[in-house]
């Protein structure tokens, strides 16, 4: 048999699989009915009633308007529809300013909250056989909005898609196909190539002409006049924290510039655009560049930290003297929370977003994996305040280079740890977050590369006990303390990510972490030690991890205070129709992330707790399938698997006194020829209980649902 | 769109009873909560074998953030704080950081915050 032909649901992590709020399966594939609304896309004002009098609303320029509606105010159509169906809703609202929109249809509210732009998709199953709207819902309020190319049909086959969620995107990242860190990343300049917006404070009398040849081959560059000695443009920017400014910038009438971040601190830059070098600096500048990009354009940056700050842009001389009247060229603009400019994000009215997005599902590629797998994982907050930038912790007898080599990430965002001393002394770098609660544990993680030096040790400054050595030449875990587990991960490189974790329940954890350098696999908690003058490591992503048992995965942060990275979910995939409550079949290939003593289900289900089957990590770190019919278990099983943390592939397959479980190749047990199947329908799939939490915390290589029994031989073959 | 708010307890107790009223029958939280406990206001000072030099200075109040689906309950507002944004915790996603900031800023306009200083020597 094709498994993937004969299934009902397929679940397959993969580049296309997951955007923003879902998680996409590849089958089934949704039918829907026809279209049941006429003149959806406002044609002509004709087919829809404008209720509350009408005078708050009209149709005009292809689109339904709202304009200073009160609450109440409706846009109808009498289409004919079935209580108990599901249909599809989808509309787009446009020129949005105030109020808040809802759309009801047959005794439901699909919702009542919009107040954003954008494009909107809803599954409604009404309870009535009556009316439908569109409706203003905020009291004492004017209601101002456009809605336009409004459909609904009905659905005959649904899909079998996750509803997906995280609410956090630039705290998370996955490893990307080319064995890559990637991040969330976000252009904090509104408007980055339209220096004639009003979000562009200029000087009285300068001039900005667009239309200009580009570095990219574009005609959207900006010449750019300054008549007076003062400042072409100003931005304000209260975010904090360690900052990249960035922009393209081509010499024409004058060949210096001058960037200028003013704030708590004072940075300042000053480029020659004729020779290609930073010719002055301020000490508050972190880093900063120049960099060819052909046809005498420049990308420059700047890089700061500090808080509060109004950005200018300056046109100078080769003597960093402010020029009146001198031109240049300019191009993309880019303000990021990053030690380094990244690839150009394009800024609208909004702020541009890039990599891993809010809500966005994460395949991640670990451990060289050819095959994603979804990567679900429990909040996590990362207490350092800095995950890159160490520039301001404190060290002994240790020099920093930030931005010294290519990280994990791909980018020259990686500091060099040198030893300052040839002789023995203790030589280490002090990184400050916060201390657990008593007896919880502590994780603590950095990213080391071999320089010329291969050994260093983490520790928790707390406890003697708690602490460990390392071999970054060759990814090998040394000595380390009774209160401590270790752990060393190749990141490809040359890059390790190592791994401590501090027991709580018999020592005393503090904030500081620290990672020295030493000589050997077999020294002691924070020995004095030999390492000479010049001899080093590299490291990137410090993260520490308060009440955790293991390593997530890496949160950055640049803020100067903490950040959390949400947890992920992912439940609600298919509907009554996707699963048989006869007979079938359900399949996972997954891993646990850790064997931490916490329930992680997989499980179908109807929201109630009579009915239902799962797969679950339980507590005591045991494997258990259970299903339950009418409240009673027709089949429950727990077993080891040989180990939690690698994929193992599960299959359950049920059908009326015939109920068996398969992992990778083998039944479990023998066949349990007395159960009963579902008594009420199922019609969910959800990575968390059958009633909600403990979720499934690990990763997914694939999912599937079969309508259908499958032999013995079958499933051999499926999780062979 | 999910929204991030602030809040600071008499201490840990009177926190949870604020969380227990998030939690749905199952005892499960239905909104994203981070308890961050008694704030540092100065880190502690370690020599170099870990001992303590000087002690940290810590909040009297227990800060607990939360990343609400929902309208924020009208029982926690009692308990809301506003520290410049988004204080020492960074939580939800950067639409929420945005969300944070300008209803800040609606609240506080007069704030250094809001009204950056601009330079004076040119």
């Amino acid at each position: 048999m094709s498994f993937y032909n004969d299934a009902s649901l397929v679940f397959l992590p993969s580049g296309g699989a997951g955007k923003d709020g879902k998680a996409y399966s590849m089958k089934p594939v949704p039918e829907y009915g026809s279209e049941l609304v006429t003149n959806g896309g406002f044609d002509t004002d004709s087919d829809w009633n404008l209720t509350s009098g009408g005078t708050d609303a009209n149709i005009s320029n292809g689109k339904a308007n709202f304009v200073n509606a009160v609450k109440g105010q409706r846009i109808q159509q009498n289409f004919s529809f079935t209580a108990a169906k599901t249909y599809k809703v989808v509309f787009t609202v446009s020129n949005y300013t105030s109020g808040l929109l809802g759309f009801y249809m047959g005794g439901v509210y699909a919702v009542s909250n919009i107040n954003a732009n954008g494009t909107y998709t809803y599954l409604v199953t009404p309870t009535n056989n009556a009316e439908a709207f569109l409706r203003a819902m905020q009291t004492g309020v004017s209601h101002n909005f456009s809605v336009d190319d409004i459909s609904v049909r009905e659905v005959v086959v649904g899909d079998g898609d996750f509803t997906f969620s995280r609410g956090s995107n630039l705290t998370a990242t996955r490893v990307d196909s080319n064995g890559l860190i990637e991040k969330g990343r976000e252009n904090l300049l509104t408007q980055s190539n339209n220096f004639s917006d009003s979000d562009w404070t200029k000087a009285t009398g300068n001039i900005v002409t667009g239309g200009q040849s580009g570095y990219d081959g574009s005609t959207d560059a900006w010449e750019i006049e300054s008549p007076s000695n003062n400042y072409i443009f100003r931005r304000t920017n209260t975010q904090g924290g360690v900052q990249t400014l960035s922009i393209y910038v081509k010499k024409n009438t004058s060949y210096g510039i001058r960037l200028y971040a003013f704030g708590t601190d004072n940075a300042n830059v000053y480029y020659d655009l004729n020779t290609g070098v930073v010719v002055a600096r301020d000490s508050d500048v972190i880093d900063d560049s120049i960099t060819d990009v052909g046809n005498d354009w420049w990308r420059i940056t700047m890089t700061y930290n500090q808080t509060n700050t109004q950005l200018y842009f300056y046109v100078t001389d080769n003597s960093n003297t402010l020029v009146s009247g001198g031109t240049l060229v300019v191009q993309d603009a880019q303000l990021e929370q990053s030690l380094v400019a990244t690839e150009y994000i394009e800024s609208g009215a909004t702020k541009g977003k890039a990599g891993i997005l809010e809500h966005s599902p994460r395949f991640d590629y670990s451990g060289g994996a050819s095959c994603p797998s979804l990567l679900l994982e429990p909040s996590r907050t990362n207490s350092f305040n800095y995950s890159e930038y160490f520039g301001g912790l404190t060290k002994l007898n240790a020099t920093l280079e930030t931005n010294n080599t290519t990280s994990p990430e791909g980018l020259q965002n990686a500091s060099r740890f040198l030893s300052a001393e040839n002789d023995t002394l203790s030589k280490y770098i002090d990184f400050q977050g916060s201390a657990p609660p008593s007896t919880e544990n502590q994780v603590f993680s950095l990213f080391v590369k071999n320089y010329n030096h291969r050994y260093i040790q983490l520790i928790n400054n707390g406890d003697a006990d708690l602490y460990a050595n390392f071999d970054i030449a060759n990814g090998i875990i040394g000595n380390y303390g009774s209160g401590t587990t270790a752990s060393i991960e190749d990141y490809g490189n040359g890059w390790y990510r190592c791994t401590i974790v501090c027991d709580g329940s018999q020592n005393n954890i503090n904030s500081a972490c620290r990672i020295y350098l030493v000589d050997s696999l077999t020294q002691g908690y924070a020995n004095q030690t030999n390492v000479a003058l010049g001899n080093g490591v590299y490291i990137w992503g410090a993260m520490q991890e308060n009440n955790a048992s293991y390593p997530t995965s890496y949160i950055p942060n640049h803020s100067g205070g903490s950040v959390t990275r949400e947890a992920d979910f992912c439940e609600g995939a298919g509907t009554s129709s996707t699963f048989n409550d006869a007979e079938g079949v359900l399949y996972a290939e997954i891993a646990a992330l850790a064997d931490d003593g916490t329930n992680k289900y997989i499980s179908i289900n109807n929201g109630g707790t009579d009915d239902y089957l799962f797969l679950r990590y339980r507590s005591d770190n045991r494997f258990q399938v259970r299903y339950r019919s009418n409240n009673t278990d027709s089949l429950n099983e727990t077993f080891d698997l040989s180990n939690n943390l690698d994929f193992n592939k599960i299959a359950v397959s049920y059908k009326r006194n015939e109920f068996k479980i398969f992992v990778n190749g083998s039944q479990i047990g023998s066949t349990d020829t007395s159960g009963t199947i579902f008594n009420v329908s199922v019609d969910n799939l959800d990575f968390e209980s059958f009633n909600g939490g403990s979720n499934f915390y690990g990763k997914v290589k694939q999912v599937i649902v079969f309508n259908t029994a499958l032999s013995d031989v079958e499933l051999t073959a499926l999780t062979s | 769109m999910d929204i991030t708010r602030k809040y600071e307890f008499v201490d840990e107790a009177e926190a949870n009873e604020a969380i227990d009223l998030l939690r749905d029958e199952e005892g499960n939280l239905t909104e994203s909560v981070v308890k961050l406990g008694y704030l540092t206001i100065t880190p502690a000072q370690y020599d170099e074998e870990g001992n303590t030099i000087k002690e940290a200075v810590v909040s009297t109040k227990y800060a607990v953030d939360v990343s609400w689906s929902i309208t924020p309950l009208q029982s926690w507002e009692a308990y809301i704080v506003w520290p410049t944004p988004m204080g020492i915790h960074n939580y939800g996603s950067s639409s929420q950081r945005d969300e944070y900031a300008k209803t800040y800023c609606e609240l506080y306009p007069d704030s250094e915050y809001c009204n950056p200083p601009e330079i004076t020597e040119e």
